[in-house]
Protein backbone atom coordinates (compact mmCIF):
# COMPACT_ATOMS: atom_id res chain seq x y z
CA UNK A 1 0.00 0.00 0.00
CA UNK A 2 1.99 3.38 -0.97
CA UNK A 3 1.33 6.72 -0.87
CA UNK A 4 0.32 7.03 -4.45
CA UNK A 5 -2.47 4.52 -3.92
CA UNK A 6 -3.62 5.85 -0.83
CA UNK A 7 -3.95 9.44 -2.48
CA UNK A 8 -5.75 7.40 -5.57
CA UNK A 9 -8.64 5.92 -2.95
CA UNK A 10 -8.83 9.51 -1.09
CA UNK A 11 -9.51 11.00 -4.59
CA UNK A 12 -11.83 8.28 -5.32
CA UNK A 13 -14.09 9.20 -1.86
CA UNK A 14 -13.94 12.59 -2.82
CA UNK A 15 -15.60 12.43 -6.08
CA UNK A 16 -17.80 9.96 -5.25
CA UNK A 17 -21.16 9.81 -3.55
CA UNK A 18 -19.81 7.79 -0.58
CA UNK A 19 -18.95 9.14 2.40
CA UNK A 20 -15.79 6.80 3.44
CA UNK A 21 -14.27 3.59 2.78
CA UNK A 22 -12.35 1.22 4.85
CA UNK A 23 -10.06 -0.97 2.97
CA UNK A 24 -8.03 -4.11 4.72
CA UNK A 25 -4.89 -5.34 2.64
CA UNK A 26 -2.60 -7.87 4.18
CA UNK A 27 -3.33 -6.99 7.68
CA UNK A 28 -3.19 -3.60 6.51
CA UNK A 29 -5.75 -1.28 7.23
CA UNK A 30 -6.51 2.20 5.49
CA UNK A 31 -9.85 4.57 6.30
CA UNK A 32 -10.75 7.34 4.36
CA UNK A 33 -13.65 9.60 5.35
CA UNK A 34 -14.88 12.55 3.91
CA UNK A 35 -14.60 15.53 6.81
CA UNK A 36 -17.86 16.31 7.21
CA UNK A 37 -17.05 19.62 9.21
CA UNK A 38 -15.84 20.73 5.28
CA UNK A 39 -17.61 23.32 3.72
CA UNK A 40 -17.80 21.19 0.82
CA UNK A 41 -21.71 20.87 0.71
CA UNK A 42 -21.86 17.53 1.94
CA UNK A 43 -25.44 18.00 3.49
CA UNK A 44 -25.27 14.37 4.38
CA UNK A 45 -26.16 14.77 8.10
CA UNK A 46 -28.88 17.15 7.72
CA UNK A 47 -30.51 14.65 5.89
CA UNK A 48 -30.76 12.20 8.49
CA UNK A 49 -31.81 15.06 11.06
CA UNK A 50 -35.66 14.25 11.77
CA UNK A 51 -34.62 11.29 14.42
CA UNK A 52 -34.63 13.89 17.38
CA UNK A 53 -33.94 11.24 19.51
CA UNK A 54 -37.33 11.94 22.07
CA UNK A 55 -36.66 13.90 25.08
CA UNK A 56 -34.24 10.99 27.09
CA UNK A 57 -35.56 11.31 30.14
CA UNK A 58 -34.98 15.12 31.66
CA UNK A 59 -31.30 14.79 30.57
CA UNK A 60 -29.64 14.36 34.10
CA UNK A 61 -26.46 15.56 33.49
CA UNK A 62 -25.63 17.85 30.62
CA UNK A 63 -22.15 18.51 31.70
CA UNK A 64 -20.20 15.43 31.34
CA UNK A 65 -19.52 15.50 27.44
CA UNK A 66 -18.35 19.44 27.90
CA UNK A 67 -15.05 18.31 27.51
CA UNK A 68 -14.34 15.85 24.46
CA UNK A 69 -12.40 13.17 24.93
CA UNK A 70 -9.12 13.46 22.31
CA UNK A 71 -9.90 11.77 19.44
CA UNK A 72 -7.97 8.31 18.73
CA UNK A 73 -9.77 7.46 15.90
CA UNK A 74 -11.83 8.76 13.39
CA UNK A 75 -15.23 6.84 14.43
CA UNK A 76 -17.45 7.15 12.23
CA UNK A 77 -20.86 8.47 13.80
CA UNK A 78 -24.17 6.59 13.12
CA UNK A 79 -26.66 7.64 11.46
CA UNK A 80 -28.82 7.23 14.71
CA UNK A 81 -26.79 10.26 15.65
CA UNK A 82 -28.62 12.21 18.96
CA UNK A 83 -27.66 15.72 18.62
CA UNK A 84 -26.70 17.89 22.10
CA UNK A 85 -29.32 19.60 23.16
CA UNK A 86 -29.39 23.19 24.85
CA UNK A 87 -32.23 24.05 27.09
CA UNK A 88 -33.78 27.36 28.28
CA UNK A 89 -32.88 27.03 32.15
CA UNK A 90 -35.88 29.50 32.92
CA UNK A 91 -39.23 30.74 31.96
CA UNK A 92 -38.64 33.73 29.48
CA UNK A 93 -38.57 35.11 26.28
CA UNK A 94 -35.88 33.82 23.71
CA UNK A 95 -34.15 35.99 21.63
CA UNK A 96 -31.30 35.62 19.31
CA UNK A 97 -29.47 38.80 19.51
CA UNK A 98 -28.25 41.10 22.22
CA UNK A 99 -30.72 44.05 20.89
CA UNK A 100 -33.30 43.81 17.87
CA UNK A 101 -31.06 45.46 15.33
CA UNK A 102 -27.54 43.47 16.57
CA UNK A 103 -26.54 40.63 14.65
CA UNK A 104 -27.61 36.87 16.23
CA UNK A 105 -25.61 35.01 18.37
CA UNK A 106 -25.43 31.70 16.10
CA UNK A 107 -27.01 30.41 12.86
CA UNK A 108 -27.48 27.37 11.51
CA UNK A 109 -24.28 25.55 10.12
CA UNK A 110 -22.04 28.00 12.48
CA UNK A 111 -19.44 25.93 14.85
CA UNK A 112 -19.60 27.14 18.37
CA UNK A 113 -17.18 26.40 21.47
CA UNK A 114 -18.02 25.45 25.29
CA UNK A 115 -18.63 28.99 26.72
CA UNK A 116 -19.86 30.93 23.11
CA UNK A 117 -23.13 32.89 23.93
CA UNK A 118 -25.67 30.69 21.99
CA UNK A 119 -28.92 33.17 22.74
CA UNK A 120 -30.57 35.50 25.41
CA UNK A 121 -33.21 34.32 27.50
CA UNK A 122 -35.25 37.53 29.08
CA UNK A 123 -37.02 36.81 32.53
CA UNK A 124 -38.14 39.78 34.38
CA UNK A 125 -35.52 42.23 32.62
CA UNK A 126 -32.60 39.94 33.04
CA UNK A 127 -30.95 38.98 30.40
CA UNK A 128 -29.53 35.81 30.68
CA UNK A 129 -27.08 34.58 28.51
CA UNK A 130 -27.29 30.97 27.60
CA UNK A 131 -23.97 29.97 27.22
CA UNK A 132 -22.68 26.23 24.81
CA UNK A 133 -21.65 23.52 27.43
CA UNK A 134 -20.10 21.75 24.56
CA UNK A 135 -18.30 22.44 21.31
CA UNK A 136 -19.78 21.38 17.90
CA UNK A 137 -22.22 22.74 15.24
CA UNK A 138 -25.41 24.66 15.46
CA UNK A 139 -27.65 22.12 13.58
CA UNK A 140 -30.87 23.46 14.43
CA UNK A 141 -32.87 26.86 16.29
CA UNK A 142 -35.71 25.03 17.73
CA UNK A 143 -37.32 28.32 18.80
CA UNK A 144 -37.89 31.62 16.73
CA UNK A 145 -36.76 34.94 17.96
CA UNK A 146 -39.10 36.89 20.30
CA UNK A 147 -41.11 33.85 21.64
CA UNK A 148 -41.32 32.72 24.87
CA UNK A 149 -39.73 29.47 26.23
CA UNK A 150 -40.79 27.45 28.55
CA UNK A 151 -38.75 25.74 31.46
CA UNK A 152 -35.99 23.21 29.97
CA UNK A 153 -37.54 23.71 26.62
CA UNK A 154 -35.18 22.70 24.16
CA UNK A 155 -33.53 25.98 22.28
CA UNK A 156 -30.61 24.27 20.16
CA UNK A 157 -29.88 21.21 18.30
CA UNK A 158 -25.42 20.93 18.38
CA UNK A 159 -23.46 18.41 16.36
CA UNK A 160 -21.12 17.87 18.87
CA UNK A 161 -17.75 18.51 17.47
CA UNK B 1 -16.37 63.99 41.69
CA UNK B 2 -16.48 60.53 42.89
CA UNK B 3 -12.87 59.26 43.23
CA UNK B 4 -11.67 55.54 44.36
CA UNK B 5 -9.96 56.87 47.15
CA UNK B 6 -13.00 58.84 48.69
CA UNK B 7 -15.24 56.67 47.59
CA UNK B 8 -13.51 53.18 49.88
CA UNK B 9 -12.71 55.19 52.82
CA UNK B 10 -16.97 55.55 53.27
CA UNK B 11 -17.44 52.17 52.02
CA UNK B 12 -18.64 50.12 54.86
CA UNK B 13 -18.97 46.72 53.18
CA UNK B 14 -16.93 43.27 53.66
CA UNK B 15 -16.82 42.28 49.96
CA UNK B 16 -19.45 44.21 47.93
CA UNK B 17 -16.56 47.27 46.04
CA UNK B 18 -13.43 46.29 48.01
CA UNK B 19 -12.36 45.97 44.50
CA UNK B 20 -13.28 49.10 42.89
CA UNK B 21 -12.84 50.39 39.17
CA UNK B 22 -13.47 53.88 38.73
CA UNK B 23 -13.81 55.67 35.06
CA UNK B 24 -14.50 59.30 34.42
CA UNK B 25 -16.05 57.95 30.62
CA UNK B 26 -16.77 54.38 29.99
CA UNK B 27 -18.93 52.64 27.05
CA UNK B 28 -21.07 50.73 29.43
CA UNK B 29 -20.70 49.68 33.57
CA UNK B 30 -22.05 46.39 32.91
CA UNK B 31 -20.14 45.73 29.34
CA UNK B 32 -16.77 46.34 31.77
CA UNK B 33 -17.84 44.28 34.40
CA UNK B 34 -18.76 41.66 32.10
CA UNK B 35 -15.37 41.56 30.56
CA UNK B 36 -13.81 41.49 34.04
CA UNK B 37 -16.18 38.64 34.90
CA UNK B 38 -14.98 36.86 32.13
CA UNK B 39 -11.08 37.46 32.48
CA UNK B 40 -11.99 35.94 36.94
CA UNK B 41 -12.66 39.13 38.73
CA UNK B 42 -13.37 38.25 42.12
CA UNK B 43 -17.28 38.50 43.24
CA UNK B 44 -17.99 42.18 44.81
CA UNK B 45 -15.90 43.79 42.32
CA UNK B 46 -17.70 46.89 41.38
CA UNK B 47 -17.39 49.33 38.19
CA UNK B 48 -18.59 53.28 38.62
CA UNK B 49 -18.29 55.80 35.95
CA UNK B 50 -19.30 58.94 35.56
CA UNK B 51 -20.42 58.86 31.95
CA UNK B 52 -21.98 55.93 29.84
CA UNK B 53 -21.27 56.57 26.09
CA UNK B 54 -23.05 53.45 25.44
CA UNK B 55 -25.75 52.84 28.70
CA UNK B 56 -28.36 50.19 28.00
CA UNK B 57 -31.15 49.37 29.20
CA UNK B 58 -33.28 46.17 28.16
CA UNK B 59 -32.99 45.18 24.75
CA UNK B 60 -30.16 47.66 23.74
CA UNK B 61 -32.57 50.43 24.71
CA UNK B 62 -30.22 53.49 26.10
CA UNK B 63 -30.04 54.55 29.33
CA UNK B 64 -29.27 58.61 29.57
CA UNK B 65 -27.88 60.47 32.54
CA UNK B 66 -26.53 63.51 33.04
CA UNK B 67 -22.57 63.47 33.98
CA UNK B 68 -21.30 64.10 37.10
CA UNK B 69 -25.17 63.90 38.98
CA UNK B 70 -25.74 60.59 39.23
CA UNK B 71 -25.28 56.81 39.91
CA UNK B 72 -24.23 54.78 37.34
CA UNK B 73 -22.30 51.20 38.57
CA UNK B 74 -22.15 47.53 38.10
CA UNK B 75 -21.27 45.21 40.40
CA UNK B 76 -20.12 41.38 39.56
CA UNK B 77 -21.72 38.26 41.52
CA UNK B 78 -21.08 35.48 41.54
CA UNK B 79 -24.53 33.32 43.45
CA UNK B 80 -23.97 29.56 43.78
CA UNK B 81 -28.20 29.06 43.14
CA UNK B 82 -29.91 26.95 41.60
CA UNK B 83 -30.48 28.14 38.32
CA UNK B 84 -34.64 28.48 38.48
CA UNK B 85 -33.61 31.05 40.90
CA UNK B 86 -31.63 33.26 38.60
CA UNK B 87 -34.97 35.16 38.05
CA UNK B 88 -35.31 35.92 41.17
CA UNK B 89 -32.14 38.05 41.35
CA UNK B 90 -33.77 41.02 39.73
CA UNK B 91 -35.77 41.07 43.04
CA UNK B 92 -33.08 41.11 45.34
CA UNK B 93 -31.50 44.09 43.06
CA UNK B 94 -34.62 45.83 43.44
CA UNK B 95 -35.12 45.81 47.15
CA UNK B 96 -31.74 46.21 48.22
CA UNK B 97 -31.85 49.47 45.90
CA UNK B 98 -35.52 50.79 47.46
CA UNK B 99 -33.43 50.10 51.01
CA UNK B 100 -30.83 52.39 50.66
CA UNK B 101 -33.09 55.09 48.88
CA UNK B 102 -35.03 55.14 51.94
CA UNK B 103 -32.50 55.68 54.13
CA UNK B 104 -32.00 59.18 52.19
CA UNK B 105 -35.03 59.97 54.07
CA UNK B 106 -37.56 59.81 50.99
CA UNK B 107 -41.18 58.33 50.94
CA UNK B 108 -40.71 54.34 51.44
CA UNK B 109 -39.51 53.97 47.38
CA UNK B 110 -41.91 51.86 45.31
CA UNK B 111 -41.26 48.91 42.85
CA UNK B 112 -42.80 48.22 39.59
CA UNK B 113 -42.51 44.62 38.08
CA UNK B 114 -39.83 43.80 37.35
CA UNK B 115 -37.38 45.96 38.57
CA UNK B 116 -37.75 49.53 38.49
CA UNK B 117 -37.75 51.79 41.60
CA UNK B 118 -40.16 54.81 41.71
CA UNK B 119 -40.62 57.99 44.13
CA UNK B 120 -43.60 59.96 43.35
CA UNK B 121 -44.77 57.37 40.14
CA UNK B 122 -41.47 58.38 38.68
CA UNK B 123 -38.31 55.89 38.00
CA UNK B 124 -35.30 56.99 39.61
CA UNK B 125 -33.43 53.90 39.18
CA UNK B 126 -33.10 51.56 36.08
CA UNK B 127 -31.51 48.11 36.56
CA UNK B 128 -30.06 45.56 33.96
CA UNK B 129 -29.34 42.53 35.51
CA UNK B 130 -27.42 40.18 32.76
CA UNK B 131 -26.45 36.14 33.92
CA UNK B 132 -23.91 34.19 32.07
CA UNK B 133 -25.74 30.86 32.26
CA UNK B 134 -23.69 27.30 31.05
CA UNK B 135 -25.21 24.29 31.57
CA UNK B 136 -26.13 23.57 35.31
CA UNK B 137 -24.60 27.04 36.73
CA UNK B 138 -24.58 30.70 36.73
CA UNK B 139 -21.02 31.43 36.37
CA UNK B 140 -21.83 35.17 37.15
CA UNK B 141 -24.89 37.68 37.42
CA UNK B 142 -23.87 41.71 36.68
CA UNK B 143 -25.79 44.03 38.34
CA UNK B 144 -25.84 47.37 36.51
CA UNK B 145 -27.49 50.43 38.57
CA UNK B 146 -28.45 53.41 37.30
CA UNK B 147 -29.75 55.57 39.90
CA UNK B 148 -30.66 59.44 39.70
CA UNK B 149 -29.27 61.21 42.17
CA UNK B 150 -28.65 64.58 41.54
CA UNK B 151 -30.41 65.60 38.25
CA UNK B 152 -32.13 68.33 38.33
CA UNK B 153 -34.34 68.22 34.58
CA UNK B 154 -34.66 65.57 32.15
CA UNK B 155 -35.04 65.83 28.76
CA UNK B 156 -38.75 66.16 27.07
CA UNK B 157 -40.00 62.42 26.64
CA UNK B 158 -38.24 61.85 30.24
CA UNK B 159 -39.93 64.39 32.18
CA UNK B 160 -42.76 62.91 32.83
CA UNK B 161 -41.30 59.30 33.85
CA UNK B 162 -38.17 60.31 35.30
CA UNK B 163 -37.15 61.80 38.73
CA UNK B 164 -34.37 61.73 40.99
CA UNK B 165 -33.48 61.52 44.25
CA UNK B 166 -32.60 65.75 44.62
CA UNK B 167 -36.18 66.08 43.33
CA UNK B 168 -38.19 63.88 45.60
CA UNK B 169 -36.12 65.26 48.44
CA UNK B 170 -36.05 69.04 47.31
CA UNK B 171 -32.04 69.08 48.12
CA UNK B 172 -28.88 67.53 46.97
CA UNK B 173 -27.25 64.82 48.49
CA UNK B 174 -23.63 63.25 48.74
CA UNK B 175 -23.45 60.66 45.57
CA UNK B 176 -20.38 59.25 47.21
CA UNK B 177 -22.55 58.63 50.34
CA UNK B 178 -25.37 57.36 48.15
CA UNK B 179 -23.37 54.86 46.76
CA UNK B 180 -21.80 53.38 49.84
CA UNK B 181 -25.34 53.18 51.58
CA UNK B 182 -26.39 51.23 47.87
CA UNK B 183 -23.75 48.87 48.17
CA UNK B 184 -23.93 47.87 51.53
CA UNK B 185 -27.57 47.38 51.26
CA UNK B 186 -26.98 45.11 48.08
CA UNK B 187 -24.29 43.10 50.31
CA UNK B 188 -26.42 42.87 53.54
CA UNK B 189 -29.69 41.23 51.24
CA UNK B 190 -27.06 39.31 49.37
CA UNK B 191 -26.59 37.19 52.16
CA UNK B 192 -29.96 35.86 51.78
CA UNK B 193 -29.49 35.32 47.98
CA UNK B 194 -26.14 33.06 49.13
CA UNK B 195 -28.39 31.11 51.67
CA UNK B 196 -30.84 30.71 48.58
CA UNK B 197 -33.80 32.40 50.84
CA UNK B 198 -35.40 34.85 48.93
CA UNK B 199 -38.75 34.84 51.05
CA UNK B 200 -37.84 37.96 52.44
CA UNK B 201 -36.82 40.03 49.58
CA UNK B 202 -39.89 38.83 47.72
CA UNK B 203 -41.88 39.73 50.98
CA UNK B 204 -40.50 43.35 51.42
CA UNK B 205 -40.91 43.77 47.40
CA UNK B 206 -44.68 42.72 47.04
CA UNK B 207 -45.08 45.69 50.21
CA UNK B 208 -43.68 47.91 47.75
CA UNK B 209 -45.44 47.26 44.91
CA UNK B 210 -47.59 49.79 43.83
CA UNK B 211 -49.60 47.06 41.04
CA UNK B 212 -51.62 44.88 42.80
CA UNK B 213 -55.56 45.02 42.12
CA UNK B 214 -55.07 47.39 39.57
CA UNK B 215 -55.16 46.77 35.34
CA UNK B 216 -52.59 46.81 33.52
CA UNK B 217 -51.07 45.89 30.32
CA UNK B 218 -48.07 43.63 29.34
CA UNK B 219 -46.66 44.14 25.61
CA UNK B 220 -44.22 41.34 24.80
CA UNK B 221 -43.50 41.96 21.07
CA UNK B 222 -46.91 42.04 19.15
CA UNK B 223 -48.76 40.11 21.79
CA UNK B 224 -50.78 42.46 23.80
CA UNK B 225 -52.34 41.25 27.40
CA UNK B 226 -54.04 43.38 30.24
CA UNK B 227 -55.46 41.89 33.32
CA UNK B 228 -55.61 43.20 36.84
CA UNK B 229 -52.27 42.64 38.36
CA UNK B 230 -53.53 39.85 41.55
CA UNK B 231 -49.99 38.29 43.05
CA UNK B 232 -46.40 37.29 42.54
CA UNK B 233 -45.39 33.65 42.02
CA UNK B 234 -42.65 32.09 43.70
CA UNK B 235 -40.63 32.26 40.70
CA UNK B 236 -41.27 36.11 40.05
CA UNK B 237 -43.86 35.78 37.81
CA UNK B 238 -46.39 38.38 37.31
CA UNK B 239 -50.19 36.71 37.78
CA UNK B 240 -52.61 38.80 35.92
CA UNK B 241 -56.86 38.46 36.34
CA UNK B 242 -57.52 38.05 32.79
CA UNK B 243 -60.79 37.26 30.78
CA UNK B 244 -59.80 34.09 30.14
CA UNK B 245 -58.27 33.34 33.38
CA UNK B 246 -54.79 33.69 35.50
CA UNK B 247 -51.60 33.94 33.38
CA UNK B 248 -48.36 34.58 35.14
CA UNK B 249 -45.89 36.78 32.79
CA UNK B 250 -42.10 36.79 32.74
CA UNK B 251 -41.35 39.71 30.42
CA UNK B 252 -42.48 42.10 28.76
CA UNK B 253 -42.96 46.09 28.99
CA UNK B 254 -45.67 47.04 31.76
CA UNK B 255 -48.32 50.39 31.98
CA UNK B 256 -50.36 50.82 34.63
CA UNK B 257 -53.56 51.73 32.92
CA UNK B 258 -55.54 54.88 34.80
CA UNK B 259 -57.31 54.69 37.59
CA UNK B 260 -60.86 54.28 36.86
Amino acid sequence: MDLSYIKKIIKLVEHSGVDEIEIEEEGKKIRVAKNRNSTGGYAQPMMQMPVYQPVQAPAPQTTAPSVPAPQTEEKPKSAEKTYHEIRSPIVGTFYRAPSPDAEPYVEVGQAVKAGDVLCIVEAMKLMNEIESDIAGTVVKIAVDNARPVEYNQTLFYIDPA
Amino acid sequence: MLSKALIQERLQTRFVGRKLFVFETIDSTNACAKTLAEADTEEGAVVVAEFQTQGRGRLGRPWEAEANENLLFSVILRPSIPRPLAGLLTFFASVAVARAIDETGTAPAVCKWPNDVLLDGKKVCGILLENSLRGETIEYSIVGIGLNVNQERFPDPLRHRATSLRIALGRPIDRIDCLARVLLSLERAYEDVRGGDFEAILADWTSRCSMFGREITVTQNNDLVTGKAVGLKKDGGLVLQTPSGPRTIYAGDISLLPSP
